[in-house]
């Protein structure tokens, strides 16, 4: 049950966005593999890494849990399938290559360029959703 | 991001050019080890099966 509710919630949450918006330390880490620049690209995880680290953690009250956790989560997700230091060092061709085999198929890089299949949780996205189907259901009002 | 990013490439070498190259592109990171391919697979398994590895 939880888990269809927690399905509810994402669905609407994704729907509600409309046209699907650039989160800014994923184009910024995008930005730094298309310059060839790995050290803008950690300063962009560090921050992606900052923002889920202040968001809600595993454990914590669900009804705390807002659908930018998600996005933070998401977007840390993606920026971490760019961390590779030598690839920065290859040519434009070389990095653009890359960038579309890893990253292409998340869905915070697609946009409404492509329609993959549906989103699936990769690691920090996927400790919350793991977390929520752990939880204890939030406890009734008296 | 990506696609302004393809759409910059393309503009650049031409459209036939352009997959050439990236096919080439992608052999060499194959060469150098990087699972890579042109195009890219964008079926959601593979993408996610393969960021898991990462």
């Amino acid at each position: 049950m939880r888990k269809v509710g927690l399905a509810v919630v994402v669905v609407l949450g994704l729907a509600s966005c409309g046209q699907p918006k650039f989160e800014p330390h994923v184009a910024g880490a995008m930005q730094a593999m298309r310059d060839g620049d790995y050290k803008r690209y950690d300063a962009s995880k560090t921050a992606a890494q900052h923002e889920v680290d202040d968001g809600w953690q595993p454990g914590g009250d669900p009804c705390q849990l807002q659908a930018r956790d998600f996005e933070n989560a998401g977007a840390l997700d993606v920026v971490e399938l760019l961390d590779n230091e030598t690839v920065f060092k290859f040519s434009e061709d070389m990095r653009f290559v890359y960038t579309a085999n890893v990253a292409a198929g998340t869905a915070s890089t697609i946009g409404n360029t492509f329609t993959p299949e549906p989103w699936k949780p990769l690691g920090s996205a996927r400790k919350i959703v793991s977390a929520m189907d752990r939880s204890s259901p939030p406890t009734p009002l008296s | 991001m990506i696609k302004t990013w393809r759409d910059d490439l393309e503009k650049r070498y031409g459209k036939d050019q352009f997959d050439r190259r990236m096919a080439a592109a992608a052999n060499s990171l194959t060469d150098r080890g990087i699972d890579a391919s042109w195009p890219p697979r964008m079926d959601m398994d593979y993408v996610t099966e393969r960021a898991r590895k990462f």
